[in-house]
């Protein structure tokens, strides 16, 4: 079975880091790219052929410059309406347990879901049914 | 003269018939036994509506219907009448003129004797004198008023400290003139009263004053306040009346209001400063009132922060700890168990933030006191005791040029500490950090400057959203929530200050803070 191609995008390193390893330790099926800031992922998005695009797009919220909402916000108008984004499945993976940042954040536009670090199999399975469901 | 039912008899007939019947006064004859033999028009139009008789002749003046008192009366008048032999006039007031008698009437009985000297007749004439009688009595009822009202004045005016009272008629003549504030208006009782204006005044005062008394008899009122002997006195000149209504006399009234004004004044003083006190008071509450909100809002804020702030490390910490569950390999173990005392490190740093924040929200919060910057920014420098990176930090102060400030003190406490715990996020990597505090006096503001050398912000991509809450601008090993600035801005405008910013990326970084001192 193929992987998953997968992006994190969180500003720490500490973080980044700490994905990488449970992905490899819970034995998800990603191909992961982590990358440090919003700016950064849309710059990698756009560059994406429809082969390349990410299926699943991990997203912390608390970022300096642009945060999580301000990424889904530029994400929805620059990138959700192209062809080879339709099948991709977003969501938030943030350390917050504020009831408010959740309810703001499931009611963005394409936020599937929204889960608390650690990424773990149990988010994985989760996930699937929403990828098949796309 | 309507009904003519005169009747006369033959001497009458002959002689005057014509004449009496002209005349608006009643005439008549009685017999000895006081039947009425002769009576002209006018006697016969009220004689016989009084009595209720078409024909009276025969009828005595002695008639019951005209009740005891008349009848009485008219038997007196005929006896004097008699007993003098001579006509006799009588001055008649009736207390009962609804019967349609005259209220007042003057009588002339003259008796009438025969050849043989012997009485036959009475003649007698009447003159219905009402109307002019009713003037006469106005005028004295009116003379009797004036005299028990003017001995009113008088009495008022004598035991009235600095009262005045004159009155005065159409001829100027002072009729009264008492009162110890007449000497204010330059009038004493002993000069005035009796004498007329025109006697007893010099040719300026009439000149002022003819005017106004000549305004008053034409049924003006004047009312006037004036100064005299340092005192405040008030003036009315004012018609007098008569009962129709005419202006016959005027008065002239002087009332000391020097205590009244005073009094006044004192109360309106009284009334303004609890006017003042009152808004101050309200002010005060709501300025309170405000004051809490905002703190409240500061620990809400604050508390969400820390809480995120927390949390953030500690999950971490839990992954690490279920990652060297399963990690076999030694140097990822090492690596990954190096990392702890960071994270243990940022969730102690934020706990003391926390509880040093608590600790400022204590004290007397919301009182303005004059605020030591020394003091309130060594208070902030105990926040960062433990954190590694004051240890390496070059900070000094100099708060010499602008030492205090009237000020909140949670609020510049937190100032100091969210420019400090800013300079210290966004220190350089690459060098120490060197953070410089100055105050300065600008007119009534003092100007607080903290220029750092940290990594700078690129003002071109972020100066619109510096001050908004949860934003950070750096994305390399900066931790916290970055609620700082956006707080220290909605504290110092709240009372007119400001918060400016100076930059170069990689250079320094300055914020300029002018604060305003809150009232003492």
């Amino acid at each position: 079975m193929k992987n998953y191609k997968v992006l994190f995008i969180d500003d720490r390193e500490m973080d980044n880091l700490l994905n990488r390893l449970m992905v490899r330790e819970e034995q998800l099926p990603f191909d992961a790219t982590y990358i440090n800031s919003g700016e950064e992922a849309l710059e990698f998005l756009n560059d994406q052929t429809e082969e390349d695009f990410p299926q699943i797009i991990f997203i912390d919220i608390n970022m300096p410059v642009m945060n999580g909402f301000d990424f889904v916000d530029e994400y929805n108008a620059q990138l959700a309406n192209q062809p080879k984004a339709i099948n991709t499945v977003l969501c938030f993976l943030t350390s917050s347990s504020s009831d408010s940042e959740k309810e703001r954040a499931l009611g963005m536009q394409n936020i599937s879901a929204f889960y608390n670090k650690p990424i773990t199999m149990a988010i994985f399975v989760d996930l699937q049914s929403r990828l098949n469901n796309k | 003269m309507k009904t003519v039912k005169s009747n006369y008899s033959n001497f009458f007939q002959e002689h005057f018939s014509a004449i009496l019947d002209q005349t608006d006064e009643f005439v008549w004859t009685l017999d000895v036994n006081l039947n009425i033999i002769d009576y002209n028009c006018a006697f016969y139009d009220s004689f016989s509506k009084l009595v209720g008789l078409e024909d009276i002749q025969y009828t005595s003046i002695v008639n019951p219907v005209l009740g005891n008192s008349v009848t009485d009366a008219w038997k007196r008048y005929i006896a004097e009448t008699i007993t003098a032999g001579a006509p006799q006039i009588f001055k008649i007031v009736n207390d009962n003129p609804q019967k349609g008698m005259s209220e007042y009437s003057e009588t002339q009985i003259s008796p009438i004797y025969n050849e043989r000297g012997e009485l036959c007749r009475f003649f007698v004439r009447s003159r219905d004198l009402s109307a002019s009688f009713n003037i006469q009595r106005d005028l004295q009822r009116a003379n009797e008023e004036l005299l028990r009202s003017m001995d009113l004045y008088r009495t008022l005016a004598t035991q009235i400290p600095n009262f005045g009272v004159v009155i005065f008629d159409k001829d100027y003549r002072y009729l009264l003139c008492e009162g110890t504030a007449l000497a204010t208006v330059g009038l004493s009782k002993e000069h005035y009263e009796g004498r007329t204006m025109l006697e007893a005044m010099s040719e300026e005062g009439i000149k002022a004053l003819r005017p106004q008394y000549d305004a008053a008899l034409n049924g003006e009122y004047l009312s006037f306040e004036y100064q005299a002997l340092n005192r405040q006195y008030h003036a009315q000149i004012v018609p007098i009346k008569d009962s129709n209504g005419q202006v016959f006399r005027g008065m002239i009234l002087v009332n000391d209001v020097t205590d009244v004004k005073r009094a006044e004044q004192v109360l309106a003083n009284t009334n303004r400063v609890l006017e003042e006190e009152v808004l101050a008071r309200t002010a005060e509450l709501k300025s309170t009132n405000q004051e809490l909100r905002e703190i409240n809002q500061y620990l809400d804020d604050f508390v969400h922060a820390a809480a995120h702030d927390l949390r953030s490390p500690i999950v971490n910490l839990k992954t690490i700890l279920h990652l060297l569950e399963t990690i076999g390999d030694n140097q990822e173990r090492e690596g990954l168990i190096a990392v702890l005392p960071s994270l243990v490190q940022d969730i102690g740093n934020t706990l003391d933030g926390m509880i040093r924040m608590v600790e400022f929200q204590k004290k007397d919060q919301l009182l303005v006191s004059l605020l030591s910057f020394n003091d309130v920014f060594s208070n902030a420098l105990k926040v960062f005791e433990y954190s590694n990176e004051i240890q390496l930090a070059e900070i000094d102060f100099d708060f010499s040029k602008a030492d205090s400030i009237w000020y909140i003190a949670p609020k510049l406490q937190s100032l100091f500490y969210n420019l400090l715990s800013n300079a210290l996020k966004y220190a350089s990597p690459e060098r120490n950090l060197k953070l410089r505090v100055t105050s300065h006096r600008e007119g009534e503001l003092v100007r607080l400057d903290f220029l750092d050398n940290g990594i700078g912000i690129d003002l071109d991509q972020h100066r619109n959203n510096l001050f908004k809450p949860f934003r950070r601008f750096a994305s390399e090993g900066i931790t916290g929530a970055g609620l700082g600035l956006s707080l220290v801005k909605s504290m110092v405008e709240k009372n007119g200050g400001s918060i400016e910013v100076e930059s170069v990326i990689d250079e320094y970084t300055l914020f300029k803070i002018r604060l305003v001192p809150y009232p003492q």
